[in-house]
């Protein structure tokens, strides 16, 4: 039996972000401007989700001037197809299916250029959350644990992503993704598998691998 | 190696496969690698998920704080004049009426749901215009213009080939067009063939056809 318990409201939803109520109407106001021809309404869906598409788009890439490019393009996509837009649909997860779309191509095309390591060095060194407990040790692992990550196959590294550096429940994974929540389940089981095998250092006596 | 470190080898066997029983073993874990050498070299990576799993924050968003000031000036800057519209129809039946509207569209001019602004009441005001790229190293290439609402519209490799793509799409005549061509969902390239080119707000060309 699976047990990932949900205490103090650290992990969250793409559903509990999405507020009911006056917020989707606001929304559903400015889509329909949009698609009379508006474009200026489009404003206000950035201006809402802006910071967790950039916030996605530096745990997928880790570069923050790469993340905010990408996160521009993201909501460029996304206003290009607000005509497919379905109107009964929250627009949160499907704009997250974009920029999760968008984010696996970029993040090729940075691996491709070479440029990762480095960058995911600095940002980790530079910055970081304020945590005065946090030491060198715990510097190093998260660097050694990032550069794991990002050497897991897209498939496996994309639900890391979304479920430890985004916090995202299995089923709000399962719809961005357009997969079935066993499948998550799943290839985190591979993911954690992976990374395991990669970052432990010594074989245990019973041959635990 | 001593009973305890088995006894994590076991929980982190456990969590691995998400059928740990009791979250008390999630902090056993946690806490016995930061006190073992053993542990922390084999675990000590991992502890930030496991820290996830546990319901504490695990600190690998290196993150919390906003973009950059100007963020969303610079999308509605790259935006620029560009327009998107649903099919013709009020907006609180937009929903009902797109699917039997796009589909016809669909059906008569094999494009989706967009304005049509052209009129094609009369065959002699149409002609057929062929799109042609050269990109031999392209996995697909799209068309995307005013005339179709800047939705991607898929060129077919010629036959015969050698990288060469190309679409036929009725216009009318007498009629002034912007239109892009997309290669593979990412790069955008003006048409190399057309005589007048135009900022298309997005830092790149787009390019013009008169009929």
């Amino acid at each position: 039996m699976s047990f990932f318990p949900i205490l103090g409201g650290t992990l969250k939803s793409v559903e509990e972000i999405h507020a009911e109520g006056t917020e989707r109407a606001d929304e559903l106001a400015a889509i329909g401007e949009v698609l009379r021809g508006n474009t200026d309404a489009f404003r206000l869906i950035v201006d809402r989700y802006k910071g967790l598409v950039v916030r996605l788009s530096i745990s997928f890439l880790g570069n923050r001037e790469e993340a905010e490019e990408a996160a521009q393009e993201i909501f460029l996509r996304a206003f290009r197809s607000l005509h497919r837009f379905s109107l009964d649909k929250r627009l949160l997860p499907w704009l997250y299916s974009i920029a999760v779309n968008h984010l696996r191509s970029a993040y090729g095309r940075m691996r491709r250029r070479e440029e990762r390591t480095t960058a995911v060095e600095v940002e980790l060194a530079a910055g970081g959350e304020s945590d005065p407990q946090r030491t060198v040790v715990d510097d190093y692992e998260r660097t050694a644990l990032r550069q794991a990550v990002d050497s897991l196959p897209p498939t496996l590294r994309e639900v890391v992503v979304l479920y430890y550096y985004e916090q995202m429940r299995v089923e709000s994974i399962s719809s961005i993704l357009g997969i079935g929540v066993e499948n998550v389940k799943s290839r985190l089981f591979r993911g954690r598998q992976k990374l395991r095998e990669m970052l432990q250092k010594t074989a245990t006596l019973d041959g635990f691998p | 190696m001593n009973d305890t470190c088995q006894r994590v080898d076991a929980a982190v066997r456990e969590w691995e496969s998400g059928t740990i029983s009791d979250i008390q073993n999630l902090f056993f874990i946690i806490n016995h690698s930061r006190a073992c050498q053993r542990c922390e070299s084999n675990y000590g990576a991992l502890l930030p998920l496991i820290r996830r799993d546990a319901g504490e924050r695990s600190g690998l968003t290196p993150y919390e704080e906003s973009p950059s000031p100007d963020f969303t000036s610079r999308v509605m800057r790259r935006l620029g004049r560009t327009k998107v519209y649903r099919f013709s129809g009020s907006f609180a039946h937009t929903v009902r009426w797109a699917l039997p509207l796009a589909g016809c569209a669909a059906l008569l001019l094999g494009i989706g749901s967009f304005v049509v602004q052209a009129d094609l009441r009369s065959a002699e005001s149409v002609a057929n215009v062929v799109f042609t790229l050269e990109a031999p190293s392209a996995s697909r290439v799209s068309l995307v213009g005013d005339f179709n609402g800047w939705r991607p519209e898929a060129l077919t490799p010629k036959a015969g080939g050698q990288g060469v793509w190309q679409i036929s799409v009725p216009l009318r005549k007498g009629a002034v067009y912007t239109y892009d061509f997309l290669i593979d969902g990412q790069q955008w390239v003006a048409d190399p063939h057309s005589e007048t080119q135009i900022d298309d707000g997005f830092g790149g060309l787009a390019s013009v056809l008169r009929l």
